[in-house]
Parts: structure tokens; C-alpha cells; sequence
């Protein structure tokens, strides 16, 4: 099992979106696949019309692989499941402050669906808190969307010293989201950010209005609008995961 | 959990059935669509995985069977009626070398297929999304004898969706309560293979005699000096015949097969491995070695002495009265059919368990977790073994559950397997390196010493390599969903959890 979390400090970057469809091209290529959406704005349980809502909220998530299993919802597309967002995730930081070994909480908790699952993507709430540190622990590489701007970048550099500090994180996989080719300052970036951080993924997610229309048509891009170059370039990211994952290059 | 099959009365409409699925939520009927699966033999889903459909076509003209082979035109050749009862059972010549070119393989499958329509009724909640799936299926088998479909009975299949798995149930029951409808103890595939195949003894003997008779064919194939694949197929044949056997029922007579099979294995082993052996050595000295001379040329002959040496005790085993007797035997203990697997036999001995693919798959486990480099390769070695069994017994069986997800499953224990094999080779080759360092000494000529080091170098290198590898393979087969899916559906429970 292959544990991938869409993650970053900063909000609105892409996260939600960057999960849900990679989540959906890993199901299509044939991989079992469970999108954890852990942000409770919901949005990615949102995209696949499932209710944002978890029997027992975070406690009921932590009792065991039978309840876990319990609460995972089978999506409209095959090999993908969902295990939707609660408003309890709020809580997600005081409950396992109380536990012992709190950072590694997340990942002993996905561990069983091991037997289950090929792929679990995490969608993550933007912040860097208890459970961001359990995040990474529990997962095998950090997709980071970065919008080419120097705030998001700021990020990842705040972002890659937590990591190095903690010295038991993930693998970091940055890629450029939300890229609008006409703006010099984008372009700026994305020519200089790989000289500094070479890992950033060579595939450029394009701002385009398909992404808003995911909200609408509650599906992955690639679904409802396959032809569409939004839908090429979240192909072209799962591409290079896919191979990163196989080739277990972290 | 699986879908649930129900036998609707005849004539059952899907809009009927959608308004009758009305009263228990919202509904929405898609349009018809069709399906098509092939179902078959599970010697490898070779055809299958090069996405190649067969397909016997009756037309006024007469009968043709038609394949479309992948980027490559479509094929269809006339064929005298009444067509053959199996694919496997195809005469020689024209057609049957064809069709082997496009499948890449010399021994031909048994195919069987169910096709039909469908109409998907979907129960959905406030957001629109599918809460359960129910379809109307109506299908005919097309099997070996596809020429004359079979109509097979139309099933209402209630598709529970993971998380609402209680609906499913409430709809299933509530169907199964209305006059005329009645719960199926069998999926299509299961009734075709049943009014087509006969019962699963009869299958697997059908199995063991059509794999006798690839072993026999392969055999007369066999020549040191012709293509090697032959022996390889020959004893790939030889295994699955002595996985399937162990799931007969104990007997003198099966007993007294069973050790032939295995000193048969033993034989022809000898021979495989230098084969493999002798292709590898000489690949290497000509791409890797640095030596050169008259080294490379007298360990290429001193291998090729010791394999022909194994092939002429190979030709004898083959020749002999005790390999006579083994096939004899064999067909004898298969008409012989006796008690069912796992019950006693006729003395009242107690019975050999068969095989049982839940249990192979946990002693693989065991014999895998935790082998590291600094292993010997005999921990290796065992745990090939042991996945050998578990694949071949799994192909056998009967191909229930998610075909997809089967071939995934048989996927991983194939990659496994290839690490494995690589491995045996290189220990193999170590100990026939060490063994030509004995054998010449010091007669052996100048660089002859120095061109052996660097072989069994290279040799070790490849080991290191290939355990290092084989800790991330392993751990994919572990966490394989789609084993324990397979295992699951065969043995239908959660015994390989």
C-alpha cells in the first residue's frame, strides 16, 4: 500500500482537486484505491456526492480496523472508495494529543487497509499542526501543489525545514498548480524554483474553469471532461507519480 | 461482499422492475448496454491478457472462428461444422498454427464465454449518488461449442455499493418476498461452466489429462540441440499436473504417481537448470567478462558436456519403462475417480488433506517475512516452491469473483516468482562454478581461474541485487488486495486473512 498525501501549509492551492482526480486516474489504471479526505471543509467527499459525515465522528475512527472499514463509502467508480470528511476532524489534533505516541496515531490507523487498498490518498486541511505531523509519518510522499507565486513557495520552504527538522518525513513531490502561462510572474518561478528544489514534478497543472466545474458536475475531471487539457495534465501527473511509486523513488 | 443473484419470473421488464424498485427510493434507469465477457480455462488468462477474443461464428456460409489479436487485423477462417467440441482439441494444421502464432503459445486454452445485455437500474439518495446498482441480465453461454449458444436463465443481480451493503440486502429480500422470484445459488459463469463443463472433478480431471497431453506433446519436442523452451514448457506442464494431483483423493495408485511425478521433476530439472545455465555463461563471458582466451571457450565446452550428460539422463528417464508406467498410471487414477478430495478412500485410510490455497498463501507468508540478503538461498528456494503451488492451484480453480482482480492477483505472484527464479538460477550458477573450478584444477588453462572469479563476481553481485529487490516484491504480495480477493472467493471465507 502506497500512502500519498495532497498537503500544504497554504489554502486553496489545489489540494482537493490535485487528491480527488489522482485518486480516480490511480482507480482507473486498475489500483484499489481509498481517498481519505481528512479536511472537514469536505470538498473531495463533495466531489464524489458522498455526505460529509462519519458515524462517531474522530473517535469513531479510531476504534479499530473494523470500525475504520465500516465507515469507508464505495464511490460511483469502480476501485475507488471514499472515507468522507467529518466536521468532528476538527478534533483530529485533541484526540490524538491524548494517545500515546500521538505522531504516529494516522499511520497505525491506516496500517490494517494495507490488506485492502493499493493506493490511499490523504486530503489534507491546510495547516501544520499535530495532525499534519501524523501525516507525515503516515505517508510515503507529500504531493505539494504550488501556485507559482512567491507566498506558495514561502511554504514550501517553511515546509521542507519542518520536515528536515522532524528528519522522519515523507518524501516531498511539489508540482505547479493553478499555472497561468500568461502572467511573467508565474512563469518567473517556475523557471527559478526547480534550481533550489529539484523534486518539483516537471507536469504543470494549468489554470483552467474545468476545475470549478468539478464542484458542479460533483466528478473528477477526468470523467466529465476527458478530452479536456486539464484532464491531460492530471494524466500526465499521475503518469509521474505512477512511475515514482513503482519505481519506490522517494 | 458479492452481488446477489436472483431468478426473476419470466419476462421481467427492466422498467417494470424499476417501478417495482420505486417504492424503496429513487431510482434511475440507464440505458440498455452491452455486455460481453469471456470466461476462460484459467491456464494463464494468456488470452486474455493479450486481449484476445475468440469467437465461432455461424453464418449461412458455414462456420468460421474469428479473433481480432490486438493492433493487428482481424482474423477469421472458415472452419468445417460442426466446430470442435474445445479449442484445445483443434486438428492440426493451418487454423490451429494461426491461432498459436497469434496467442504466443504453443498449448492452446479451453474457452468459454457468456454474453448478453444488461440494464442497469441505479438507486440513488438526494446527492445523486449510487446508493445500490440493480441490473437485469439476460445472457447466453458461448462455449467451445459456441456455435449452438446455450440460453442460460435471466438474473437480477443486486450490486451492493461498499458502506450501504444493508440496502442491498433489504432490496434482495424484498424481491425474493414477490410471487415468482426465487434467490440463485449461481452466477451465469458458475451455471454456464456447470451445463458446459460438467462438475468441477470432472474439470480438474479434464485439466490433468489436457496437461498430460501438453507434457507429451513438449516431450516429443525435447532436444538438446533444438529449442529450449520445449523442456521449459514440458516442466511447467509437470508442475501444475503434480499441483492439480495433490488435489485428488489419496490412493495406492495416486500415491505411486506422485513420487514419479516428483523423481520426473528431479530428472528433467537437471537438464532445465543447465540449459538456463549454459545460455547465461555464455551471455556473460561474451557481454561482461573482462578475461579473454582459451578460458572462455573450454568453460563454454565443459558446460556443454555436463548439460548433454543431463540430457542423455534426461532422453533415458523419458525412454524408460518407469515413465511408461507414470503416465498409465495417471490416466488410470483419473478415470478411477473414487471418493471426492478430502474424503477417505475406499480402505478406509485416512485421507491426504488437498491442497489448500488459503494455506499455502499463509506458509508463504511465514517463509517470506523477514528473509533478508543474509539469507541462505535455500529459504529462497522453499518459498518459490510454496508460491509455485499457490499459483497453479489458484489458475486451476474455478475463476470465481472479479476476473480483473484475479488476473492482478496471479500478476503479483508471477512478478514474485520471476525475482525468485532469477535467484535460484544465480545460486545454480554458483555451484556450477565452483564445481568447474574442481573439476579442471590445475589443469585447467591460462586466465581459466581468473575468468571463473569474475563470473561467480558478477554471479554474487546479481544475488545481492536480486534479494534487495525481492523485499519490496514481497511486500506488494503481501499487501496484495487482489490475492486475498482471489483467496476469499476461492475458498470462501476469510481464510487468507
Amino acid at each position: 500500500m502506497t500512502i500519498i498525501a495532497a498537503f500544504s501549509i497554504k489554502g486553496g492551492v489545489g489540494k482537493s482537486t490535485a487528491a480527488a482526480n489522482l485518486a480516480y486516474l490511480a482507480a482507473r489504471a486498475g489500483k484499489a484505491t481509498l481517498l481519505f479526505d481528512l479536511d472537514p471543509q469536505g470538498a473531495a467527499s463533495y466531489f464524489f456526492r458522498i455526505r460529509p459525515k462519519v458515524k462517531g465522528g474522530v473517535e469513531g475512527l479510531l476504534g479499530g480496523e473494523q470500525r475504520l472499514q465500516k465507515r469507508i463509502k464505495g464511490s460511483d467508480f469502480e476501485n475507488l472508495d471514499l472515507l468522507p470528511a467529518d466536521l468532528s476532524y476538527r478534533h483530529f489534533d485533541l484526540a490524538f494529543d491524548d494517545m500515546k505516541k500521538r505522531r504516529s496515531r494516522l499511520r497505525k490507523m491506516l496500517s490494517p487497509l494495507g490488506a485492502h487498498y493499493d493506493f490511499v490518498f490523504l486530503d489534507c486541511p491546510p495547516n501544520l499542526t499535530l495532525l499534519a505531523e501524523n501525516v507525515f509519518r503516515a505517508a510515503d510522499a507529500l504531493l505539494v501543489p504550488l501556485i507559482p507565486t512567491p507566498l506558495s513557495v514561502r511554504t514550501l520552504e517553511q515546509l521542507h525545514a519542518f520536515l528536515d527538522e522532524d528528519g522522519k518525513g515523507p518524501k516531498l513531490l511539489p508540482f505547479f498548480s493553478m499555472v497561468d502561462a500568461r502572467k511573467k510572474l508565474h512563469r518567473q518561478v517556475m523557471e527559478s524554483l526547480p534550481q533550489s528544489f529539484p523534486e518539483v514534478l516537471a507536469t504543470r497543472i494549468p489554470y483552467l474553469v474545468q476545475a470549478e466545474w468539478m464542484a458542479t458536475e460533483r466528478a473528477p475531471i477526468n470523467s466529465f471532461a476527458p478530452r479536456s487539457r486539464l484532464a491531460a495534465a492530471f494524466e500526465e501527473l499521475w503518469a509521474e507519480v505512477a512511475a515514482r511509486c513503482e519505481a519506490r523513488w522517494w | 461482499m458479492k452481488p446477489l443473484e436472483l431468478i426473476p419470473p419470466p419476462d421481467t421488464s427492466a422498467d417494470r422492475l424499476a417501478d417495482r424498485l420505486g417504492a424503496l427510493g429513487r431510482v434511475r434507469l440507464e440505458a440498455a448496454r452491452r455486455v460481453r465477457s469471456t470466461l476462460l480455462d484459467r491456464q494463464d488468462g494468456i488470452l486474455r491478457e493479450q486481449g484476445i477474443t475468440l469467437e465461432w461464428q455461424a453464418t449461412p456460409e458455414g462456420h468460421r472462428l474469428a479473433w481480432r489479436d490486438g493492433p493487428r487485423n482481424p482474423v477469421s477462417i472458415p472452419f468445417a461444422a460442426p466446430p470442435p467440441l474445445h479449442v484445445v482439441q483443434l486438428p492440426e494444421g493451418i487454423l490451429r498454427r494461426r491461432l498459436q502464432i497469434s496467442v504466443g503459445h504453443g498449448d492452446l486454452v479451453e474457452v468459454a464465454s457468456v454474453r448478453g445485455s444488461s440494464c442497469r437500474i441505479r438507486l440513488i439518495d438526494r446527492e445523486e449518488k449510487t446508493l445500490c446498482s440493480v441490473s437485469v441480465e439476460r445472457a447466453s453461454a458461448m462455449g467451445p461449442n459456441g456455435a449452438r449458444p446455450l440460453r442460460l436463465q435471466d438474473r437480477v443481480c443486486v450490486i451492493p455499493v461498499k458502506g450501504y451493503e444493508g440496502l442491498a440486502k433489504r432490496i434482495a429480500a424484498h424481491l425474493a418476498e414477490q410471487p415468482g422470484w426465487k434467490v440463485s445459488p449461481e452466477s451465469h459463469y458458475e451455471e454456464a461452466m456447470r451445463r458446459m463443463g460438467g462438475d468441477a472433478r470432472s474439470r480438474l480431471n479434464a485439466r490433468i489429462s489436457d496437461l498430460l497431453r501438453s507434457m507429451e506433446h513438449h516431450r516429443r519436442a525435447i532436444d538438446p540441440r533444438g529449442d529450449p523452451e520445449e523442456l521449459h514448457d514440458f516442466r511447467v506442464c509437470l508442475r501444475r499436473v503434480r499441483t492439480l494431483f495433490a488435489q485428488i483423493e489419496p490412493s495406492a495408485a495416486s500415491s505411486a504417481v506422485a513420487l514419479d511425478l516428483k523423481w520426473l521433476g528431479q530428472v528433467s530439472g537437471t537438464a532445465r537448470d543447465l540449459d538456463v545455465q549454459a545460455e547465461d555463461v555464455r551471455r556473460t563471458l561474451r557481454e561482461r567478462c573482462t578475461h579473454d582466451g582459451p578460458a572462455h571457450a573450454r568453460i563454454e565446452e565443459l558446460i556443454d558436456e555436463h548439460r548433454h550428460e543431463a540430457h542423455r539422463g534426461l532422453a533415458d528417464a523419458l525412454a524408460s519403462r518407469r515413465y511408461a508406467r507414470l503416465l498409465h498410471a495417471a490416466r488410470d487414477a483419473l478415470r478411477n475417480e473414487g471418493p471426492q478430495p478430502g474424503e477417505p478412500d475406499g480402505d478406509g485410510a485416512p485421507a491426504r488433506p488437498p491442497l489448500s490455497a488459503a494455506k499455502l498463501y499463509r506458509k508463504a507468508l511465514r517463509q517470506g517475512r523477514g528473509l533478508g540478503p543474509r539469507d541462505p538461498d535455500e529459504r529462497f528456494h522453499r518459498l518459490r516452491k510454496t508460491l509455485k503451488k499457490l499459483r497453479y492451484l489458484l489458475e486451476a480453480g474455478p475463476a470465481r469473483g472479479d476476473a480483473r482482480r484475479g488476473d492482478d492477483a496471479l500478476k503479483s505472484l508471477k512478478g514474485m516468482q520471476t525475482i525468485l527464479g532469477d535467484l535460484n538460477d544465480v545460486s545454480v550458477q554458483r555451484e556450477l562454478l565452483e564445481w568447474l573450478r574442481r573439476e579442471l584444477g590445475d589443469e585447467a588453462p591460462a586466465g581459466f581461474h581468473g575468468c571463473v572469479d569474475e563470473l561467480v563476481a558478477l554471479a554474487e553481485d546479481r544475488r545481492r541485487a536480486l534479494k534487495t529487490d525481492f523485499a519490496r516484491h514481497f511486500g506488494n504480495l503481501a499487501s496484495s488486495a487482489a490475492l486475498r480477493g482471489l483467496l476469499e472467493a476461492e475458498t470462501g471465507s476469510k481464510a487468507a486473512s
